[in-house]
């Protein structure tokens, strides 16, 4: 019984040059993929520059694929390489033993340490462009923590049901429209709320995501920086419809806006008048809480 | 059938005259008819106590009669399977019994209440591929009708209804694709018992699967539930009583996984052989303690909240309605406390059959066993502090979210491990690319999409973007189905020839391999665009601009979809007509499941006790022991040992 | 080969499994507590959610609560009941098994009513379930609550059984509390893991207690 001996191709000097070369084409591969990330695909990607909270979320979008470049060439060069190499070739005994290694304390301490910097980085960074973009356009629930720090702000109120969205503008008379169109140049505070199930308010181009859920105000800010079409689509599974529950609206010049804003007020005058009273949530509650959409006066417990 | 290396005779179907068995005898008919009988027991006793009430006078929907119904139903399926007689038995007070391992020849077996962990095994893996195929050809429906965002296949409501079918189902059945199966089968023979812990409990669990697969599809007949596999309050409690088959389809599911969780750790924890200590216990081993403490501590929080909704639809409770003191938030943290440790307890068992494989084909012990292992406990530990990163859009606890945020991406960790641990085997190693191991080197391809997209989710900002799109929707169908699933055929090529003693064609197998990967890269990475360009989940109506992406991804799936049913025909095929014989270890492992008398393995698996005298993963030591000193009958061929010496 | 088998150490695998049975029991019973911390977790969550959120003051406007007295009885008779058995537990180790059966079969009727009080407390309510958001984690909570003893009382019924059909046994090493045999240690562990169990819902019926009736 003959000892057993490592061929060449497997001692420990040709995984260092193995390393060696993995490491440099990496290195090479890595700075071109991310160079056209970054400015190539960068500025094509979702959602847009149409708002702040938008261009915020392209901004992070752009920054984590780029990152995620050398991840993904680092893992496959290792693996390829690898197979490539030290695959069993035809004719050869595919059960011999390998080289004997079962850890490395550098080469574990060295991954250990890079991956927690990278998510603890990654966690830090989408911390800060969660909070300075004014909560980056998501749902903040009723009392929100991240705000534009600014009190002048346009506010419209996102009425979903099965299955339609509705807008209630306070700032003009409480009315109630189909279609939505804002002025560009300006913050935006959205109210989201629904009447029967949990929907969700995807205005794609603005970079604003809300749950609207039923007896319950979910408050999401976002700022106006150019003009155009966005779409407007529920997120939330709300039932058959579901899919056919989105309409389109427009950003707008601050004057075209007034005048849309003032006429529709008008038009929608003797409606208005027959609405509930505006409020932050509309529920069928005996208390009265919330508006009394249905000004049910039950009391379940009066009979106690 | 059996491969029996000391005689060639001896087995097969003809000895089936021995066990007289009539249609009276326990099995998978009584039970049905047990479940019938149930059934319309409790449907009349729903109707008698709720016919009454207000709510159901006139409403045509009585979902009392139906909870029912499925209530009784379960109790007369397990009555019919003869699965209580134990439990009565206990009532009465006899000893508790030593499960013997008789073997039943011929078929019969499978379609009974059994308490040999192979048969369990063996049921369960025809059991999932039937849960998976059926979630599939669902799957390719949902296709079919985004080939055009305007002309439509199903209606709005079929549509739904199927899309909440095929969620459902495969999120039930992807819980149990590794751990029903191998983890039944494999584990008990890999540390060296000849039984489990609870045999009985551990039949249950199976037993739970194919009603909770029947009582899921009728939802499909009686209007279905169009509230996806999530169903968030209200809308749950707005639909009709398919909703009920959804509660006891997943319900159902829970309980089976806490019987099978609970059997596996405890049969670990005890049964293990001499000399096997918790550092000699295959990776393998390891990912089925994390699992299975996943699942006891998680699942129960499933079966409240399903709990919680029928209470609302039967009961007239509010839980779920503000209005009446409730709150819709209720269902979202029960179901995601319950619904994120689930989608890491499908991954556990996923790596830990990748970290199993891999080392077997690389001739080199597992590179970082206890990272291995950490990884695992660290998966299932953490996976229970990130629940609310479902719900960063949902307005609840604004101010929690960069805490989620941090805990979740701290989860990328542990599943860096495992890579840390696939990359370090293969490294200077000798690298077998047969059909089990290319599936696992599929699973690190395909689950590293699924892990650096995971980073894009997780954080908030652009979570603003890609929540509730195509863009999680291809998240994770990369981490399940590319990683769990491809484990899952991985782990079918490699143990076919223990389980049935039949080798199967490398090259028919690469053919499956490499369709399926090409396919399934095909249908999933082009979702990533298509949700990052504005589409929402469950939509039966798009923008035009994406018709040519969807085009493309439907038709990938259809090619998916025929690579799978390759599968089945020449796996089928080999293992019923063709029937090449194996070799003894085929694959050269040093792991005990393998060194067993014969192929599939005898009913006692040992004859003796084995004492572990070594771990599993010394391939590369070229003197090592073997693991334990098993007395073989009839040794013969015997590729590992031979060739080390 | 040959070197390990010489010196293979003798494995008693009547012995190695009867062993693994007994490991098997005490890790059985401390996953049944930990299923039913998180049943009842799922619960008591809802509990202090819905208690938090007071959605729209309607947690408990009226400030009902199920009625205490029932509660309070339900709730010593499973504390009665738990402590039954560790007085039992405590006479077999000193050899007395018609003692442990005595108190045992109190035991077990204790719970019985137990659940019979709860099953028929949920029966007269005096509030609706949609009444308020109380009023629903209650009627959550009673048949759970109902079913968990029903269930552990299942078990403490066939531990009953099986110490009068196997007594003769043990007869002559001193009853099942002495006896070395392998069903006698088997028992005692299974009974270990009973009581285990059993006091920990006890202590888990006082929170219920406390949160569903005196707060």
């Amino acid at each position: 019984m003959a000892k057993f001996v490592l061929e060449d191709s497997r001692s420990e000097e040709a995984g260092r040059s193995a390393l060696v070369k993995i490491l440099s084409v990496w290195i090479v591969v890595s700075i071109i993929g991310m160079a056209l990330v970054w400015f190539v695909l960068g500025p094509h990607l979702a959602p847009g520059t149409m708002t702040d909270q938008a261009q915020g979320a392209q901004f992070d979008i752009k920054f984590v694929s780029t990152l995620v470049v050398p991840v993904l060439l680092f893992v496959w060069f290792f693996f390829g390489y690898s197979i490539m190499k030290w695959r069993v070739r035809p004719g050869e005994d595919g059960t011999l033993p390998a080289a004997n290694i079962s850890g490395n304390s550098k080469a574990q301490g060295a991954w250990y340490i890079i991956t927690t910097t990278l998510v603890l980085g990654l966690a830090a960074f989408g911390t800060y462009f969660l909070i300075a973009p004014a909560g980056a356009g998501g749902g903040e629930g009723a009392s929100p923590i991240w705000t534009p720090g600014t009190t002048k702000l346009l506010q419209v109120q996102v009425i979903a049901q099965q299955w339609r969205f509705t807008y209630r503008w306070p700032q003009f008379g409480g009315m109630e429209t189909t279609g939505i169109e804002l002025p560009v140049n300006t913050e935006i505070q959205f109210n989201v709320t629904s009447l029967d199930v949990i929907h969700d308010f995807w205005a794609y181009q603005l970079g604003v995501k809300a749950d609207a859920n039923p007896d319950y105000n979910n408050v999401a800010f976002t700022k106006t920086l150019a003009t155009g079409n966005f779409t407007v689509r529920c997120d939330e599974l709300c039932g058959i419809w579901h899919g056919a529950m989105f309409n389109y609206g427009k950003v707008v010049s601050q004057q075209q806006f007034e005048q849309w804003a003032t006429n529709m007020e008008q038009q929608n005058a003797p409606v208005t008048k027959l609405l509930p009273k505006y409020s932050l949530t509309y529920t069928p509650s005996y208390s009265g809480a919330g508006g009394g959409y249905y000004n049910t006066n039950v009391d379940p417990n009066a009979n106690l | 059938m059996a491969i029996d290396f000391s005689q060639e005779t001896k087995s097969g179907s003809s000895g089936a005259a021995a066990h007289k068995s009539s249609i009276f005898q326990p099995s998978i008919i009584t039970g049905m008819v047990g479940g019938g009988l149930g059934f319309l027991f409790g449907h009349w006793a729903g109707n008698a106590i709720g016919g009454g009430y207000q709510q159901v006078v006139g409403s045509g929907q009585n979902d009392i009669a139906i909870v029912l119904g499925y209530l009784f139903a379960v109790v007369g399926w397990f009555a019919g399977l003869g699965a209580l007689n134990y439990p009565l038995k206990k009532m009465l007070g006899f000893e508790p019994e030593n499960v013997e391992h008789i073997s039943e020849p011929g078929w019969g077996k499978y379609f009974r209440y059994t308490t040999d962990h192979k048969v369990v095994g063996v049921q369960y893996l025809f059991g999932m591929l039937v849960y998976f195929f059926t979630a599939g050809l669902l799957a390719l429906a949902i296709r079919t009708e985004l080939l055009s965002p305007t002309h439509h296949i199903w209606g709005p409501d079929t549509y739904l209804e199927i899309v909440g079918e095929h969620g459902t189902m495969m999120m039930m059945m992807m819980t149990s694709v590794v751990l029903g199966p191998f983890g039944n089968y494999v584990i008990p023979l890999m540390i060296g018992s000849k039984k489990v812990a609870f045999p009985r409990l551990e039949a249950a669990s199976f037993w739970f699967t194919p009603i909770s697969y029947f009582i899921l599809l009728s939802a499909l007949w009686q209007g279905g539930f169009q509230s996806g596999w999530t169903s968030y309050a209200p809308l749950s409690v707005q639909q009709g009583v398919g909703q009920d088959g959804y509660i006891f389809g997943f319900g159902l599911q829970g309980l089976s996984m806490i019987c099978a969780g609970t059997n596996i750790v405890v049969t670990i924890i005890n049964y293990r052989a001499p000399g096997m200590t918790w550092g000699r216990l295959n990776v393998m081993g390891w990912s089925m303690v994390s699992l299975g403490f996943t699942m006891i501590l998680s699942v129960p929080v499933l079966i409240d909240g399903l709990y919680v909704l029928t209470l609302d639809r039967t009961a007239q409770t509010s839980l779920l309605y503000g209005a009446h003191g409730g709150s819709s938030f209720l269902w979202e943290n029960l179901f995601w406390f319950f619904g994120h440790p689930e989608v890491y307890l499908l991954a556990i068992p996923g790596f830990g059959m990748v970290a199993e494989i891999v080392p077997v084909f690389a001739r080199k012990p597992v590179f970082g066993y206890k990272t291995a292992a950490a990884g695992m406990i660290g998966l299932a530990i953490l996976s229970f502090f990130v629940w609310q990163h479902h719900l960063f859009q949902s307005g609840m606890n604004p101010d929690m979210r960069p805490l989620f945020m941090l805990t979740t991406e701290l989860i990328s960790i542990p599943t860096g491990f495992i890579y840390l641990v696939g990359m370090g085997t293969l490294w200077r190693a000798r690298i077998r690319l047969t059909v089990p191991m290319l599936f696992m080197l599929g699973v690190y391809f395909n689950f590293l999409f699924g892990g650096v997209t995971g980073v894009y989710v997780s954080d908030v900002p652009i979570n603003v973007t890609v929540h509730g799109s195509f863009f999680v929707m291809a998240h994770f169908h990369y981490t399940i189905m590319g990683g769990v699933i491809f484990a899952f055929f991985g782990a079918i090529y490699y143990y076919t020839p223990l389980v049935t003693g039949y080798q199967l064609s490398e090259k028919l197998g690469k053919i499956h391999f490499w369709s399926m990967i090409i396919a399934f890269n095909s249908t999933f990475l082009p979702l990533f665009a298509v949700g990052l360009l504005g589409q929402p989940r469950r939509v039966f109506e798009y923008a035009a601009r994406l018709q040519t992406l969807n085009d493309w991804v439907s038709i990938s799936s259809y090619v998916l979809g025929l690579s799978l049913t390759f599968f089945v025909v020449t796996w089928m095929w080999q293992i019923v007509v063709t029937r090449k014989k194996s070799v003894r270890d085929p694959w050269s492992s040093r792991s005990l499941e393998w060194h067993v008398d014969s192929y599939p393995p005898p009913p006692y698996n040992f004859e003796t006790i084995p004492v572990v005298v070594a771990g599993p993963y010394e391939y590369a030591d070229p003197d090592a022991l073997p693991m334990a000193d098993i007395v073989v009958a009839n040794a013969g061929r015997d590729v590992a040992r031979e060739s080390v010496r | 080969m040959s070197e390990i088998t010489e010196s293979r150490p003798v494995v008693d695998e009547e012995q190695h499994y009867h062993e693994a049975a007994l490991g098997s029991l005490w890790w059985g019973s401390r996953i049944g507590i930990a299923l039913g911390l998180t049943a009842f977790g799922g619960i008591i969550f809802a509990y202090f959610y819905l208690r938090s959120l007071n959605s729209h003051g309607l947690w408990d406007p009226h400030g009902i609560t199920a009625s205490t007295l029932m509660g309070a009885l339900i709730l010593s008779l499973v504390l009665l009941s738990a402590i039954l058995n560790q007085f039992g537990n405590m006479r077999l180790r000193k050899g007395s098994t018609l003692d442990w059966q005595v108190a045992n079969v109190a035991a077990l009727l204790g719970g019985l009513f137990a659940a019979g009080f709860q099953i028929w407390e949920m029966t007269r309510l005096n509030f609706q379930p949609g009444s308020s958001g109380y009023a629903g984690v209650y009627t959550a909570f009673g048949p759970v609550y109902a079913l968990i003893i029903i269930l552990s009382m299942y078990w403490l019924e066939t531990l009953i059984a099986r110490s009068f059909r196997s007594a003769k046994l043990f007869v002559d090493e001193g009853g099942v509390g002495f006896s070395n045999l392998p069903q006698a240690e088997n028992f005692r562990a299974n009974l270990e893991g009973f009581s285990y169990y059993w006091v920990f819902m006890g202590i888990a019926s006082v929170v219920f207690f406390i949160l569903f009736y005196v707060l």
